[in-house]
């Protein structure tokens, strides 16, 4: 069977999304992205410092069959991150986009408001727009209504690693969401992103707990693995849940069977 | 004269053009690199088109790590 996952008309069979940021090198992260058979990679941006332009080419560490997803990373509001979208569509040719918008740098929460105007005006401007955003039902349908090609909830703040810490609403949003819903940040174990699939989320965006792990290859083969069974699961239909024990074996009739026996000897 | 090039003030000859200026800095033809003037952002292609003025804030930026 096909569970190829669709974004803006473009199949992907890997549900597992890399960002490329805090790896210990980048050769590290290459080899991650491929044990982790991800199909989409993001990338950021930043000002060329015009004294020292010969850093590495990070697209010489990223294999030529992944998409590409730049971020809007270190924009304040919505201009700014419109200026960044063209930025990285002259810069890399792709109009994907991860819009991102989080003007507090403690906590790096995405700005509703700000992101839902942007929004509404890349898509304007023909870009395949993946918004990070709060977990918020209501801005998650506005976001679909705008044309926006996914909706990326996070599941606690950026680089947290603390795992899903808003089941609840991430519920409501897979439940009411006709694009696909990726949950992006503070999934911090593949135990994390294998109970985000469970739960029905389309895919899942990881860098943090794959970047900073002992060993980033070992941990991206982990995380491949886990999104493919949380998937799996969640395609199988998960039994319902219950407050009672439910016996699996026949044992009553079988002690009741033996207690006769024992009665009778 | 004097243009903005990320914020630092750099000298370049009269006509200069956004071109001239981006290899002058030493970038290389396949590099994930943009450049904007004030708020428009300049395809590759139309850099070589474009003369820069006296007191143009450059924009360069380049793709890298980040989720």
């Amino acid at each position: 069977m096909n569970d190829n996952l669709v974004i803006a008309g473009r199949e992907f069979s890997s549900r597992l999304f890399i960002g490329t940021g805090k790896f210990p090198s980048n050769e590290v992260m290459r080899q991650a992205i491929v044990a982790s058979g991800s199909q989409m990679v993001t990338t950021a941006l930043k000002r060329l410092n015009t004294q020292d332009s010969g850093s590495e080419n990070i697209l010489d560490f990223i294999p030529k069959e992944c998409v590409l997803l730049p971020n809007t990373s270190g924009v304040r509001n919505a201009e700014e991150a419109v200026f960044a979208a063209k930025m990285n569509r002259a810069a890399l040719g792709t109009e994907w986009l991860k819009l991102e918008i989080h003007p507090d740098p403690k906590y790096l929460l995405p700005d509703t408001r700000e992101t839902l105007k942007a929004t509404e005006e890349l898509v304007k401007l023909g870009f395949k727009v993946l918004p990070y955003v709060q977990a918020d039902p209501v801005a998650c349908k506005q976001l679909e209504e705008m044309g926006a090609a996914t909706v990326m909830p996070l599941a606690s703040p950026i680089g947290t690693n603390k795992g899903i810490k808003n089941e609840e609403m991430l519920r409501i949003i897979i439940e009411q969401s006709n694009i696909p819903v990726v949950i992006d940040a503070g999934i911090g174990a593949p135990s994390h992103a294998a109970y985000a699939m469970e739960l029905g989320a389309d895919a899942c965006l990881i860098n943090t707990a794959i970047a900073i792990a002992g060993d980033p290859v070992k941990m991206a083969e982990a995380f491949a693995l886990s999104i493919k069974a949380g998937r799996m699961a969640y395609l199988s239909g998960l039994g319902s849940v219950s407050n009672m024990a439910v016996a699996t074996s026949p044992l009553t009739a079988f002690l009741d069977e033996e207690q006769n026996t024992i009665d009778n000897g | 004269m004097i243009v903005l090039v990320n914020g630092k003030n750099t000298e370049v000859t009269s006509g200069c053009t956004l071109e001239k200026l981006c290899e002058t800095i030493g970038i290389k033809a396949n590099e994930p690199v943009a450049a904007a003037v004030g708020t428009d952002v300049i395809d590759r292609n139309m850099w070589d088109a474009t003369i820069l003025n006296e007191g143009d804030n450059v924009t360069i930026i380049r793709a890298t790590c980040g989720g």
